[in-house]
């Protein structure tokens, strides 16, 4: 038996963190989608949650939106607890899921005014906000029309402002970018940025390494329903190692001569179906040497290309084995 | 309790809405019933009058039920499509009374089946339909049809809640829709249907419904048919109700 000293209305906790999560396991059948977790975000940080799918980042934003409940351990959202004060966790935190959960038939104008609506706001109100959030969004134009007929950018946009029409000061983005086009991202993106500046607190969660860098203040890596590695962005990409270099050589019969010739600066990889050489852990200061040894090998170059790690290489860096697919 | 009057109405407007801007949602509640009152008036009508019965004042009450089982059945529709959109999901993270969702999906329902049960009953009452007992019967007419149209709404959603896809949902909520209808007092006499089945036929909420609205509307035994349609209604709204609130419960 657990004695509660807290008056339920109060939070548990009178930290400075905005989301605190301990030990969180979560079971379905017989597949562990937390087996153990435990972080915390600070208030006003953009935290990124990053992993495969079916690494467990939907079922902690799931249980943080109180849409499910643990089987075991705690979690706090704005210092309440998610089981026991669902409804103070629900005032906190705004959720924007995996689809962008709009109604279709509504125009934008109208979501906007029922999700206000159901915050709480009057009428007046929520025209009110609908009427700013349509215009921060840069959705003005397409604001009377059904949402129906909106782009997946706009969807996607108008899903992140219905999570914005009242002030939770907890933000849950699930996958916001998923299948989105790199302009409609690139949009998407400086909306993210700017509910930092308004003050919220953000859980990011993404399958790309490049959105957690882009837009995270500390990213933690999940896998198999455990938490891998935690760290700024630039700590895990020094430890995930660095860019690789790809060329591309006008003539293939070249490719043991440029072996030899770039043998000392690190081990080249060939792949075939691409016809690419690829230096691994080369970063652009290299660039210059290596073009100047394959002018002087007289090796014509079609291409370079840096690359940066993926999330695939990454995983393989944290956890020495490759991300598991979802079924 | 919070929220839940506020909460209710507006996601019952927002359903409003939604049937409103939905053609084939207007045409099942004004041009279906009709045509069904109309066809079976053509064709049974005077087989019926002349066995004795008066098919315009029974045949109403009948289409009203059909129109409430009708109007219903695009619950499973707007259910699944809620759940499978996250629309479902992000209701469930707002601060809202947790019954409000279902609670507006009802008052949806309730309207069309008011806009629905107003047409059959102009007809009807063009045709030679009389409420014998007055304004009496015909509140308890409609409250009944609508204690009924919100059993049927809770039972299509919860179709919409265990279907695997919209159009899924709207196939097997059409499934019940036809034996219901069809193997009830509603077009012949109890006593016309196969022996064996009589038993069933004569017990089952559709009938029961059906011989309540015409009680309420003419003469004869009233309280039996009424009390019987009342513990339909309220029993399988009960059924119906916790079951989604579980299901509902499991979305995310």
């Amino acid at each position: 038996m657990v004695v509660t000293m807290t008056a339920p209305d109060q939070p548990v906790s009178g930290e400075p963190t905005a989301v605190e999560i301990v030990d969180l396991h979560k079971r379905f059948g017989d597949v562990h989608a937390l087996a153990g977790v435990s972080f915390e975000i600070g208030q006003g940080e953009i935290l990124g949650l990053l992993g495969p799918n079916g690494a467990g980042k939907t079922t902690i934003v799931n249980i943080l939106a109180t849409l499910m409940q643990p089987d075991q351990g705690q979690a706090t959202v704005a210092g309440y607890d998610v089981v026991n004060q669902a409804d103070q966790v629900r005032e906190s935190i705004a959720l924007t899921g995996q689809f962008a959960a709009v109604d279709e038939v509504l125009t934008g104008f109208e979501n906007l005014v029922l999700f206000a609506r159901l915050r709480g706001a009057s009428r007046r109100q929520a025209q009110d906000r609908a009427t700013d959030l349509l215009e921060r969004f840069s959705l003005t134009e397409a604001g009377d029309r059904p949402v129906g007929g909106y782009s997946g950018g706009m969807r996607r946009r108008l899903d992140l402002a219905a999570s914005l029409v009242a002030p939770a000061p907890v933000v849950c983005l699930d996958e916001p970018t998923t299948g989105l086009d790199p302009r409609s991202r690139a949009e998407l993106w400086s909306e993210i940025r700017r509910l930092k500046t308004d003050g919220r607190t953000v859980v990011l969660t993404t399958q790309y390494l490049e959105e957690a860098d882009q837009l995270a203040d500390r990213i933690i890596v999940i896998d198999r329903g455990r938490v891998v590695a935690e760290g700024t962005p630039e700590e895990l990409k020094a430890r995930s190692g660095s860019q690789a270099c790809v060329l591309t050589l006008v003539d293939l019969e070249q490719q043991e001569a440029a072996i030899d010739a770039l043998t000392d600066l690190g081990e080249a990889v060939v792949d075939d179906e691409l016809g690419t050489l690829t230096l691994a852990d080369c970063g652009a200061d290299r660039l210059t040497e290596i073009m100047k040894r394959l002018d002087e090998a007289d090796i014509r170059v079609a291409e370079v290309a840096l690359r940066r790690p993926t999330l695939d290489e990454v995983f393989l860096e944290l956890t020495g084995s490759a991300p598991e697919e979802a079924e | 309790m919070s929220g839940f009057v506020g909460d209710s109405l507006v996601l019952g407007s927002r359903a409003m809405t939604r049937s409103s801007r939905n053609p084939g949602s207007i045409a099942g509640a004004i041009v279906f019933p009709l045509l069904f009152f109309g066809l079976f008036q053509v064709v049974m009508g005077r087989i019926m009058d002349a066995q004795g019965f008066d098919y315009w004042q029974l045949l109403p009450s009948t289409i009203v039920v059909q129109a409430m089982l009708f109007t219903g059945m695009s619950s499973a529709y707007y259910v699944a499509d809620d759940k499978l959109t996250g629309i479902t999901g992000r209701l469930r993270s707002l601060p809202i009374n947790r019954a409000a969702p279902m609670m507006g999906r009802a008052i949806g329902d309730l309207a069309r089946a008011l806009v629905s049960m107003t047409v059959v009953l102009i007809a009807g009452l063009l045709g030679g339909m009389r409420f014998e007992r007055g304004i009496g019967g015909f509140l308890g007419f409609v409250g009944i049809a609508l204690l009924f149209a919100i059993a049927v709404s809770l039972g299509m959603g919860l179709i919409g809640y265990v279907a695997k896809s919209a159009v899924g949902a709207t196939s097997i909520a059409s499934i019940p829709y036809l034996p219901l209808l069809m193997l009830s007092s509603g077009f012949a006499p109890v006593e016309n249907f196969p022996g064996w089945m009589q038993p069933v036929v004569s017990r089952q909420p559709v009938t029961a419904t059906i011989d309540a609205l015409r009680a309420l509307s003419g003469e004869g035994d009233l309280a039996g048919p009424v009390i019987r349609s009342i513990l339909w209604s309220v029993g399988l709204a009960i059924v119906f109700g916790v079951l989604s609130a579980r299901a509902m419960g499991r979305t995310t």
